[in-house]
């Protein structure tokens, strides 16, 4: 499998044997991100060859700071995903909050807050509560 | 599953009695640690119960006991999938896809 990205100027390849077949969504972000990255090494190219050296070592260094940002970011992303993930996942026999608390902590909380601003502050901090309080969860946090 | 008796305590400050708490924790679990959860929940408690204003130590109670709620809750979950996955090659996934990037 490869992805083959071009523009003005430039193509880009990547090849991949253990890729295998891509969906649609994944044929589309993944290409994205290549052509990113090729238009990323163009802006770089294209900058005048005459232009003073400082610039261009300037440019460079920035490059290569927002670059090793992005690769902290894409660590954190992984990590948020599973994390996301385990969040998400339905509680399984032996796991369920009555199981493991006695309670069922949403319900608990419901009963001991009757006040709804004083369950909207509960529910800043605890992600159970997000959905008795209405909230998508996926906004939450801006992320989407 | 045995389980461990474990006391915390911490001097009562100028509370009429030094706050105290007894458990029976899982015997696999570290007691130091455990012991170290409890002297932490107990002086949250110490600290809330000093706020002079019973609206702001009312809502600084509920903001302790939710983020509780959701640490005690992301320690299910996390258990839950690690025991599911750590029998799939899910794990080497992850681990792979993190190599990846070093």
């Amino acid at each position: 499998m490869n992805i083959h990205e071009s523009c003005k100027g430039w193509n880009l390849e990547y090849n991949n044997p253990e890729m295998g077949e891509l969906a649609e969504n994944e044929q589309k972000t993944l290409s994205a991100i290549l052509h990113l990255a090729g238009d990323v090494l163009a802006s770089y190219n294209s900058i005048p060859k005459d232009i003073d050296q400082n610039i261009r070592d300037l440019v460079l260094d920035s490059l290569a700071v927002i670059f090793m940002d992005t690769k902290d970011q894409v660590v954190s992303c992984i990590e948020n995903s599973i994390s996301m993930h385990a969040i998400n996942t339905p509680l399984g026999k032996g796991y369920t909050e009555e199981e493991i608390f006695g309670i069922n902590l949403a319900d608990e909380f419901k009963s001991v807050l009757t006040d709804e601003k004083e369950l909207a502050v509960a529910a800043e901090h605890f992600h159970g509560l997000h959905e008795a309080m209405g909230e998508d969860e996926d906004d939450d946090d801006g992320l989407n | 599953m045995a389980s461990t008796k474990i006391v915390a305590r911490i001097e009562k400050g100028n509370l009429a009695e030094d706050l105290m708490a007894t458990v029976y924790a899982p015997s696999d679990l570290d007691p130091r640690l455990v012991k170290l959860g409890l002297i932490l929940f107990l002086g949250g408690l110490n600290a809330i119960s000093k706020c002079n204003n019973s609206e702001t130590k009312k809502e600084y109670l509920i903001r302790y006991i939710a983020s509780l709620a959701n640490s005690a809750d992301t320690a299910l979950r996390s258990t839950q999938m690690v025991n599911k996955t750590e029998s799939s090659n899910h794990k080497q996934i992850v681990e792979d896809l993190l190599k990846s990037l070093h």
